[in-house]
């Protein structure tokens, strides 16, 4: 029973990880209407930048920020460079476009810093114990800044003018630009939302993994497609219900059935979500695509 | 002059490899529009399927290595069954995910490249896992004594099937087969009003280029003599992305050229190191160089995308006179005159 | 309440070749179709009129086979197909074009009527590598040709469709419905967009296949030139069939008069 517990509570935290990765990804899937391939590299930057700043002699807590701030702009800037100019032939060309940013995003870190894992900064504690259970601090920030997250977001999607324009752009691109929305403007603030998240994740993968290298976003990405595809697309509430399904049912396959597998775990929930329920297992309301 | 033609030979012997994967790739997407993100896994299946079919059995004369399984039949047996296997991973995958839309199958194949990756590097027993399996069988090496000889031998030999593997693709493109294809690529649901079974057509598509990537992993394990899970990564899809993309989607020829314009570039980024700055930044960080070939790689994925959406050389399209008509035309037009 | 087997002879009823039989379409809550019932005559003109979101285009959805009812069934030549995709009921014979026309873009215009002219049998991967493979069979190269002609669209066949009108994209839309040659062809505004010039000869061509013994259904918004074309009509109004029956009792029906009045005001 305990081991059953000690496993929730990991998988919880690794679902809360998963979740605040998915509702970045989710939401520019959503009012974009293409996969960002590049989003894992988006992590990636953030991990290597709170590194990089605490190894030059910042604060944990400052370099976090500065890190999430840096991935914000990082994320804007592809946008405008890269995605902003392709708008409108489809989402083939972005979706190549954005593999093609991954590999060279995930390869200038490596040109720059070598194939050597990095020591994330994270201040090591002894862990809590209810009962039985072993609660990681780490893992209890983790979740705490999950739910945090969720609810900025839910207040930001549903009580702000700009929230409300985000979700008109997700349903419909045109009849968004017709009823006055600056859709291009609206791209630009979910591509930063979508950035802070990502460097969020960033942070919360570095101190989970507990070091940094160049790969890590994109070997975490599935991981985050899965929680999205089940959630279904676009949608912020469905993301992190999908993350928590795909993080506990993680965390109980490699304790009962096999360690080695349990990204596999991930993926084939994934493509089980894709055959048999592709609109997301907690479709709510009217969202893009058929 | 010798040591150049013999690496001038094995680089051609991989862009052939690497144009089997192409066609087999453009047959997905470049005729059927099949966004197929998971080609890996079948160079992958394709490549230790022949490498295990070809080993010497446990305790044989030939046996030398740390490996269990081994079937000890001869090369084209070999070929043969990483075609097979790879056609038919191609069909498990493909007989349910075919029909999700275009992105949900990028996401899917992606997924389940990963999975068999996994799969591949746990199953020890079947892949020997992180310690590979070396000393694989050379074909015709008993025939060419020299090893610069055996390259070229071996180059003869990967013409001939990927030429053979070319014939079909041009014909299959140009064939009823590939018009229906390139029709569903264009509008499935108009193509399922005329008549056609758009997911039978699609998941023959995907097989094919699943037979095209287990072949290439054949060819391409004997040529290198050994096997390796973390060969298998991601990258290697998108390579070939970019080579059909470079080269020219639906267009046989075309991304045979684009093969060989990738391994030309990739290879090219080795002289770099003749550069004295970049030889001395490779010196402190050794996966310098490595990297900045994949950042060149990924550079031109996005810029081909941007700049040349068709490609070198565009699909080919068919036209009235070759199909002989227009013979009857003024027949036709006569008949219709008067109405 | 349908009007139809009432006013109809016996012997006309039984040749009914398309039966929409209480079909009923939601979406969420909004109700397309609303337990909808008509009959299709074998040979004969249907003009499918009806205000704007009426669900004449969701009908023909379910009728082809695109959307599947909620309720009711649909039968073509006698047969039960409510549960057949819409790759069956086009083999079977069944065709349509869209309102918005969707013809292969990436495709020239003779590409676009070889794919439609050519059966599943001929599009295996053996035939393909067979020296059958390399031309298309005379049989098919000839209708083609005969529809360019017919068409008029002869100048066009080796361009990209993509580089046609919106008018000439009906057109070849109809000619890959013909190829197909169907027993029943579904038609969702044929003339919109199409040049007055074409559309007179668009009209001769659809009496012509009319005459050929071929069954149409067409959705029209331009009622004069639906009651002129059609042999019968069936109104559709919020989802129902308001009335069934030959335009003259259409024309005269206050119910119809109503809808369409309605239908401007609301």
């Amino acid at each position: 029973m305990s081991q059953f517990l000690q496993t929730i509570v990991f998988g919880l935290a690794t679902g809360s990880l998963i979740g605040v990765a998915a509702l970045g990804l989710t939401l520019s899937y959503g009012v974009t209407g293409f996969i960002n391939f590049a989003y894992g590299e988006l992590l990636t930057v953030s991990a290597f930048s709170t590194w990089l700043g605490v190894t030059s002699g910042l604060p944990l807590v400052v370099a976090a920020a500065v890190a999430v701030l840096v991935v914000a702009g990082v994320a804007l800037l592809l946008d405008h460079a890269f995605y902003q100019p392709l708008r409108g032939r489809g989402a083939m060309p972005l979706l190549i476009t954005s593999i093609g940013l991954s590999f060279v995003l995930q390869n200038v870190l490596r040109m720059g810093f070598g194939a050597d894992p990095r020591p994330f900064p994270v201040p090591l504690v002894r862990p809590w114990t209810i009962g039985s259970v072993f609660v990681p601090p780490v893992q209890a920030v983790v979740f705490a800044t999950a739910v945090i997250a969720m609810a900025v977001l839910h207040v930001l999607l549903r009580r702000t003018m700009l929230g409300r324009r985000m979700r008109a752009t997700a349903e419909n691109d045109a009849l968004a630009r017709l009823s006055g929305v600056r859709t291009t403007a609206t791209l630009r603030v979910t591509w930063v939302v979508s950035g802070l998240l990502a460097g969020l994740a960033g942070l919360m993968l570095g101190a989970t993994e507990t070091n940094v290298t160049a790969t890590m976003g994109f070997v975490f990405l599935p991981v985050v497609f899965a929680a999205v595809i089940l959630g279904g697309i676009g949608q912020p509430y469905g993301a992190m219900a999908g993350a928590m399904v795909v993080g506990i049912g993680m965390e109980l396959g490699a304790t009962y059935l096999s360690p080695d597998y349990t990204l596999a775990f991930a993926f084939a929930a994934l493509v089980a979500a894709l055959l048999f329920r592709p609109h997301g297992i907690f479709r709510g309301g009217a969202t893009r695509g058929t | 002059m010798w040591g150049w033609l013999a690496f001038g030979s094995s680089l051609v012997t991989l862009a052939l490899i690497y144009s089997l994967l192409a066609m087999g790739l453009d047959v997905q997407y470049g005729l059927a529009g099949l966004l197929d993100f998971g080609l890996v896994a079948f160079f992958a299946v394709g490549a230790f399927t022949s490498a295990i079919v070809t080993l010497p059995p446990l305790g044989s004369s030939g046996y030398e290595g740390n490996y269990t399984i081994g079937f000890g039949l001869p090369f084209p047996v070999g070929v043969v069954a990483a075609g097979v296997m790879g056609g038919l991973l191609a069909l498990l995958v493909g007989a349910t995910a075919v029909r999700l839309r275009g992105d949900y199958l990028a996401i899917a194949t992606f997924a389940l490249a990963t999975i068999v990756q996994i799969t591949l590097s746990n199953e020890t027993w079947l892949t020997r896992g992180q310690f590979g399996i070396s000393v694989i069988p050379q074909p015709l090496r008993t025939l060419v004594p020299s090893s610069n000889g055996y390259l070229h031998a071996y180059l003869v030999m990967t013409a001939v099937i990927t030429g053979a593997g070319w014939a079909v693709a041009r014909r299959l493109a140009k064939s009823p087969f590939g018009r229906a294809l390139r029709a569903v690529r264009e509008d499935e649901i108009a193509t399922r009003s005329l008549g056609k079974q758009t997911s039978a057509l699609k998941l023959k598509a995907f097989v094919i280029g699943g037979i095209y990537a287990g072949v290439a992993g054949s060819l391409w394990v004997h040529s290198i003599g050994g096997v390796h899970v973390n060969q298998f990564v991601a990258i290697i899809t998108f390579q070939v992305w970019l080579a059909v993309l470079l080269g020219g989607a639906g267009n046989a020829t075309g991304v045979v050229l684009g093969s060989f314009v990738l391994v030309a570039l990739r290879e090219g980024t080795r002289f770099l190191d003749l550069v004295p700055g970049a030889s001395n930044l490779g010196r402190v960080n050794p996966t310098f160089l490595p990297s900045l070939r994949f950042v060149v790689i990924g550079m031109l994925l996005v810029v081909v995308v941007r700049v040349a959406p068709d490609g070198i050389l565009p699909e080919r399209r068919g036209r009235r006179a070759d199909a002989g008509a227009g013979s009857r035309e003024s027949v036709a037009a006569a008949t219709e005159a008067p109405s | 309440m349908s009007l139809a087997g009432h006013d109809l002879p016996a012997q006309q009823q039984s040749d009914a070749v398309m039966v929409v039989d209480g079909i009923t379409k939601r979406f969420g809550g909004v109700v397309a179709i609303d337990n909808a019932t008509f009959t299709v005559q074998r040979g004969a003109i249907t003009g499918l009129i009806g205000p704007n979101g009426a669900g004449k285009t969701t009908m023909f959805d379910v009728m082809t086979g695109q959307q599947a009812p909620d309720r009711g069934r649909i039968e073509l030549d006698g047969r039960d197909v409510t549960s057949w995709q819409a790759d069956r009921r086009a083999r079977a014979g069944l065709v349509r074009t869209f309102q918005i026309p969707r013809p292969f873009l990436g495709l020239t215009v003779w590409e676009n009527l070889l794919v439609a002219g050519t059966d599943a049998t001929d599009e295996g991967i053996v035939t393909a590598l067979s020296p059958r493979g390399r031309h298309p069979a005379q049989g098919i190269v000839d209708r083609a040709d005969d529809v360019l002609a017919l068409l008029t669209l002869e100048h066009l066949a080796d361009d990209m469709a993509s580089t046609l009108s919106g008018g000439q994209r009906k057109l070849l839309e109809l000619g890959r419905a013909m190829m197909r040659q169907p027993d029943v062809v579904l038609l969702d505004e044929p003339t919109a967009g199409v040049a007055p010039r074409l559309r007179e000869s668009l009209v001769d061509r659809l009496r012509g296949l009319h005459e050929q013994g071929l069954t149409l259904v067409v959705v029209e918004h331009d009622l004069p030139f639906v009651m002129d074309l059609a042999d019968r009509l069936v109104v559709m109004h919020l989802g129902a069939v308001l009335i069934e029956g030959d335009p003259d009792t259409v024309r005269s029906d206050q119910r119809v008069l109503d809808a369409y009045l309605g239908g401007l005001h609301g």
